[in-house]
């Protein structure tokens, strides 16, 4: 405890919040505004995750947890699975996002708009560079330190963390936006000046979510340098096909994964599955939303209730809202 | 665990029970086994034998340190380890660290409890010593008291290595952070929040206190949290990052106050200061892109593209070519290609898209094909009126062209000519606009063979991003040299191209402002710094409301300006004033003065030609010295060991004190380590800045680089009334030569291009029918655009307040007219201007060449017009700067008149006139 800290900030704060490293901690210290958008950031990720996975067996709940600081949460996601993948990139993709958009806005004192040159490609006849370009090299920098400083082991769990948090800050370099402003009033818009926005970052979930289809399986493969004997033989990732490693190493913009996933149709905790009893379920879809797939076979509860809702409102001069009630009988369908 | 081997409800049972919870509590272990017993039969060996080695191993670790963390793993399979475990080893296979950050964080701090409380001497100490540990929040009293009390006499060792966790901070002004109670969404954490923060606590309870009230662990995402992070002192003074600090672009900000809604006001300050990225749309939907908006619109323009002078060289606009005195805003071959091809995206889609509205035109390429080519050019290079710089084409060209060439017969009927120009054209005709007549026919100029004669050197930019491109005056033709130089400059905030150059103070908004208040700032080489904010201005009326901010009015002769309830006015004297009549006494002179020349040097540094004149202009006794403001070493200032060099400057507020005419240099001092001021010896030797003069011994000249064609020898007599040692150092003080000699009189102040003085032989005018004036006070007229601008010493002295003694140097004359050339583009024309003794800068734009075609005196002419405009307009060019800032209006003066311009109608008051001042003339 350091004593001449009088004020309740972030000194105490950092000190104080569970689950941060040694090294987090630091960086909170020396950060505390980068600390705000690294907060908004996993709020964004919390949300983006439910809404890509709502309609799924495994629906995302394990990604908030109140009582600890991470996005990692054993309970209601197994370890090493697609879903952790998914769930570690939209993490550090969220935190990048959020830092980039604080930058911007003048949130953090050690970034503002990208530095110039502006942007490395070279602009076509009649454009300009010019603008807050988002200094995403900040963004990508910080969340690299900050959620990378989690992984202590270096095992292939550590190894599979890292890949996928590059994976998710790289869906944000490469979706970046360009917005265009245009000069003369003509309205030809021949002549304008743009500079590299972010996209809204649903654009980004969705990105991630075609990746989530398509991640690889991966296994832990040690390669010895042949230039001297001394170099300790290092660890990366390869990988698999069907069952066999092969000298391939996984793109760096794809998802990787250790094991497959289970059904999650039974509740499991100690495996990470919470199960799909009582989840709301699409009578007439087909889908993976559907009762029969989401229920696993079991069968679903029809849940008939009164719906009210608020009908035919009018505005009546001056200045309140008149409004009826209807109501109507709906069902509602969960799992068994 | 063992549930897996139990079915119905022996298994759900099974489930039920909390390991943590029995691991920790024997007496709650029995009691559990009591209830499986009822619903479990003893049938199920597997089950039983595997819940009593569970147990067992559970008494067999139950005095590891590591226990009371249990609750904290996020795996059941790492809680199943926990509470089985008996010392960290068995932790690895259930736990894995990454995982379980807090749970590892926990079990360190055990740790060193275990060691630290294994020092202990007595029962009674360890088991206070352990207490201390036990929780996760700071230690109460009762457990800081009883471990004092209990530890104190035998066992020091425990109290030292207990002191770090028992110490707690008083915390200070707690009710600062209230606001932050309101982000919770929980109740009862806004209600133990508001509670809390008023007992003002030490820290480490009052974040315990929050975090047992409701609120839950510190954590980044949750907002209520995230208020305590953010810096919590009032909203003006914190400045997080550079965004804050120098604002998205702060040379826009100054135009916001032309916006004609409160809306667009906001919304335009917001933008500019620091929610660019997010509101630009927004702002240039709301208001950029709408009629009425036309002045924000224009002085926002003023600042990516100034109205410049010439343009030449284009390939499709070619009407545009050949108009060397006419003011363009870009005119480039950028917009020269914008403009064809939005001439081939009309013909070939035969629409015209405007903003919300799609008319379908006629095939012009039949309908009037010039005039659309002329409508297409100027959209594009935006030609400029020549006062107002406006840049709207005239509504009836619109009316014209449109009722001509669109096919109304496909247009819904709400629409009319009418309607749609009302949207696009000044609805007053007497607001200045476009007519397009000049540009439908090639430029109509006469001026012979223009190539050479006027260039703009700076023109395109030619400097890198972080450049700015200044005129290089030293450049004489036919030498070779580069006719412009690049200098390191700073922009004018994060998305700003609107650069000023090093050394420069600028004015810059505080950001999250309601009162445009601002602050003082520098251009260095780190960019904007050393900021210091200036006292707010009320944009106030002056005259109890009678005259409202910015209008300008005339008191009898002379002009007068409100200015933040400040009046300033010329100090022209009146031939008649309303309530005397006309005045017998007219010498033309402020106060009616004598037209006698005896010098005397104001404390301000400048000359005035008489005490009577000097006290006109609002010189005390004490601020005079008889003299003619010779060498200000004469009196050997300095202390021994350093040497003066004269430093002269005219401090244009008299509470500039004081207005140090020298400098003192120290004989040992490193001259390289100083800032390069290069100055210019006596024998045309130029040194890097005045301390290498002084330790090479020589006699000093003149401030700035030394000046070629000029000569360097000879007095001359500046159009302030100083005397010069030489040509060149009246150049280098922004001074132009009035006559040969010393200076010896004074000239009477009129209206015109007269020779003032009879006993006085002047130079020829290069031309006799230029366009230019007679300087007031001095002898002799000049061709060039004149210009007499008022002055605001309120804004000076508001500076000086905030800059105190150092670095005032922005607020001299100097520095004003340094800013003011920098506004010329044109090579061939140099500003001079000096304080007048009517208290008013008179500036004169006048051609370097020494034969100067009236093509060329012409431009000067418009160069001159131009800086006029920009101050009269309050432009954010001149608002920005220090130097410039203090400019409130500008009046153009040159004349053609040879004769005294008439102000009464009388001929024979004319008559008398003017054998009164002829008696006056006679020695």
């Amino acid at each position: 405890v350091v004593s001449g800290v009088l004020t309740l900030g972030a000194e105490v704060i950092c000190a104080r919040v569970p689950g941060l490293t040694a090294k987090q901690r630091e960086m909170c210290r020396s950060s505390p505004d980068a600390m705000v958008a690294v907060g908004d950031g996993v709020r964004l990720a919390t949300s983006e995750c439910r809404h890509q996975f709502k309609f799924h067996r495994w629906n995302c709940t394990a990604i908030s947890n109140p009582t600890s600081f991470g996005h990692v949460v054993i309970v209601g996601v197994v370890a090493g699975s697609r879903e952790a993948a998914f769930t570690y990139a939209i993490s550090s993709a969220g935190v990048a996002y959020a830092l980039a958009a604080a930058c911007a806005k003048g949130n953090i004192s050690s970034c503002g708009c990208a530095p110039g040159p502006k942007v490395k490609e070279p602009a076509p006849s009649g454009w300009k560079w010019a603008g807050c370009s988002v200094d995403v090299g900040f963004a990508m920098r910080f969340a690299r330190k900050f959620l990378d400083a989690r992984e202590l082991e270096g095992d292939e769990r550590s190894l599979m963390n890292l890949h996928n948090n590059k994976a998710g800050r790289k869906a944000i370099k490469l979706n970046l936006s360009t917005e265009c402003k245009c000069h003369g009033v003509s309205g030809s818009c021949t002549m304008k000046t743009c500079w590299k926005a972010l996209p809204p970052f649903r654009e980004i979930g969705d990105k991630l979510m075609k990746k989530y289809y398509r991640a690889r399986p991966v296994a832990l493969s040690q390669i010895t340098t042949h230039v001297t004997r001394a170099t300790k033989p290092k660890k990366h990732l390869v990988l698999k096909k069907g069952k066999i490693p092969i000298k391939r190493t996984p793109k760096k913009s794809d998802l990787v994964f250790l094991q497959t996933s289970p059904n999650y149709c039974e509740r499991d905790l100690a495996a990470g599955s919470l199960g799909t009893i009582g989840r709301a379920c699409n009578r007439t879809s087909r889908g993976i939303d559907g009762c029969d797939l989401m229920c696993c076979g079991r069968g679903y509860n029809t849940h008939q209730y009164t719906k009210t809702t608020q009908c035919r409102c009018q505005f009546v001069w001056c200045c309140s809202v008149n409004c009826d009630t209807c109501s109507e009988r709906t069902e509602e369908y969960t799992c068994k | 665990m063992c549930c897996s081997h139990a079915t119905g409800s022996c298994k759900s049972i099974c489930e039920k029970i909390s390991l943590v919870d029995i691991a920790a509590d024997a007496k709650l272990r029995n009691q559990t086994v009591q209830e499986v017993q009822k619903f479990c039969s003893p049938q199920l060996n597997n089950f039983w034998e595997c819940l009593n080695t569970s147990f067992e191993e559970m008494s067999r670790g139950e005095s590891w340190f590591g226990r009371v963390c249990c609750p904290l793993p996020q795996s059941e399979n790492c809680r199943r380890a926990c509470v089985t475990a008996n010392s960290i080893y068995d932790l690895s296979q259930g736990c894995r660290k990454s995982d379980e950050i807090s749970f590892f964080n926990c079990l360190d701090r055990q740790y060193v409890g275990y060691e630290c409380c294994s020092n202990a001497r007595s029962p009674n100490c360890k088991e206070a010593c352990l207490e201390i540990f036990k929780s996760r929040l700071t230690p109460t009293r009762l457990q800081r008291n009883m471990v004092l009390e209990q530890c104190e006499y035998d066992s020091p060792k425990v109290l030292g290595c207990v002191k770090n966790f028992i110490k707690v901070t008083p915390a200070t002004n707690l009710h600062k952070h209230m606001k932050c109670c309101e982000k919770s969404n929980k109740n009862k954490c806004r209600e133990a929040c508001k509670e809390i923060l008023s007992l003002n606590n030490t820290l480490q309870e009052t974040m315990d206190g929050l975090q047992i009230g409701g609120c839950g662990f510190p954590l980044f995402q949750d907002q209520f949290w995230q208020c305590f992070m953010k810096p919590v002192d009032s909203i003006n003074t914190v400045e997080i990052s550079r965004i804050d600090r120098v604002g998205m672009d702060s040379a826009k900000w100054h135009c916001c106050s032309r916006a004609s809604t409160n809306e667009c006001r906001k919304l335009c300050s917001k933008t500019f200061l620091k929610d660019w990225s997010t509101l630009w749309d927004d702002f240039h939907l709301k208001c950029l892109s709408q009629v009425a908006q036309e002045e924000l619109r224009n002085c926002i323009d003023e600042v990516d593209e100034p109205c410049e002078l010439g343009c030449d060289g284009l390939s499709f606009c070619t009407n545009f070519n050949n108009r060397p005195t006419e003011l363009f805003r870009s005119c480039t071959p950028e917009a020269d290609d914008a403009a064809r091809n939005d001439v081939t995206l009309w013909q070939t889609r035969h629409e015209l898209t405007l903003p919300g509205l799609t008319l379908p035109l006629k095939n012009i390429s039949k309908c009037s094909p010039n005039t659309w080519k002329a409508v297409a050019c100027t959209l594009q290079i935006k030609p400029c009126s020549r006062v107002s710089h406006a840049n709207q084409i005239c509504r009836n060209v619109c009316l014209n062209i449109l009722s001509d060439c669109v096919d109304w017969s496909r247009v819904p009927v709400k629409h009319s000519p009418e309607t749609i120009c009302a949207m696009l054209s000044p609805e007053d005709p007497a607001v200045s606009c476009i007519s397009l007549e000049s540009f439908l026919a090639p430029s109509g100029n006469t001026y012979e063979s223009i190539d050479g004669q006027v260039s703009s050197p700076c023109k395109g930019d030619p400097c890198k991003e972080s450049e700015i491109c200044t005129v290089n005056k030293n450049c004489l033709p036919g030498k070779h040299c580069s006719p412009y130089k690049c200098t390191p400059g700073c922009k004018l905030g994060e998305v700003s191209e609107y650069l000023v150059p090093e050394g420069t103070y600028v004015r810059i908004p505080l950001p999250n402002n309601q009162n445009r208040c601002l602050k003082i700032c520098k251009c260095t080489s780190n960019g904007i710094d050393e900021c210091q904010p200036l006292p707010c201005v009320l944009l106030g009326s002056c005259w109890n409301n009678e005259r409202r901010h910015g209008e300008i009015f005339h008191l009898e002769c002379n002009k007068c300006t409100c200015y933040a309830g400040e009046m300033i006015c010329s100090k022209k004297q009146c031939e008649n004033s309303l309530l005397g009549g006309r005045n017998t006494a007219y010498t033309t002179l402020p106060c009616n003065c004598p037209p006698h020349f005896v010098p005397v040097c104001g404390r301000n540094g400048n000359i005035y030609p008489s005490a009577c004149l000097a006290k006109c202009a609002g010189l005390s006794d004490s601020d005079i010295e008889y003299g003619a403001c010779q060498d200000p070493c004469r009196n050997n200032p300095c202390a021994i060991g350093k040497k003066c060099v004269p430093d002269t400057k005219i401090c244009l507020s008299l509470k500039h004190k004081p207005c140090t005419q020298f400098q003192c240099i120290n004989g040992t001092a490193n001259c390289g380590s100083l800032p390069k001021e290069p100055v210019c010896d006596v024998d045309n030797k130029e040194y890097a800045n005045s301390c290498f003069l002084a330790h090479n011994n020589r006699k000093f000249a003149y401030q700035g680089p030394c000046l070629q064609g000029c000569a360097y020898l000879g007095e001359v007599c500046g159009i302030n009334g100083k005397t010069y040692i030489s040509e060149c150092a009246a150049i280098a003080d922004y001074v132009s030569v009035d006559y040969v000699g010393p200076c010896v009189t004074v000239g009477a102040i009129t209206d015109s291009k007269t020779i003032q003085c009879p006993t006085i032989k002047c130079k020829p005018l290069p031309r006799a029918d230029c366009l230019g004036f007679t300087p007031p006070g001095a002898c002799c007229p000049i061709c060039g655009g004149s210009l007499r601008l008022l002055y605001s010493t309120k804004q000076i002295d508001r500076a000086l307040y905030v800059l105190q003694t150092q670095n005032t140097q922005s607020l001299t004359l100097k520095a004003t007219l340094q800013a003011l050339e920098r506004q010329i583009q044109v090579a061939q024309c140099s500003l001079k201007g000096y304080l007048t003794v009517e208290v008013d800068i008179f500036v004169v734009v006048q051609s370097t060449e020494k034969r100067p075609t009236a093509l060329q005196l012409e431009a000067c002419v418009r160069e001159a017009e131009k800086i006029a405009s920009l101050i009269n307009r309050q432009s954010p060019r001149v608002q920005s700067e220090i130097s410039l800032s203090s400019l409130v209006t500008a009046s153009v003066v040159h004349t053609v008149h040879s004769s005294a311009t008439i102000t009464s109608s009388s001929f024979l008051l004319i008559l008398l006139a003017m054998t009164f001042l002829l008696g006056i003339e006679l020695p």
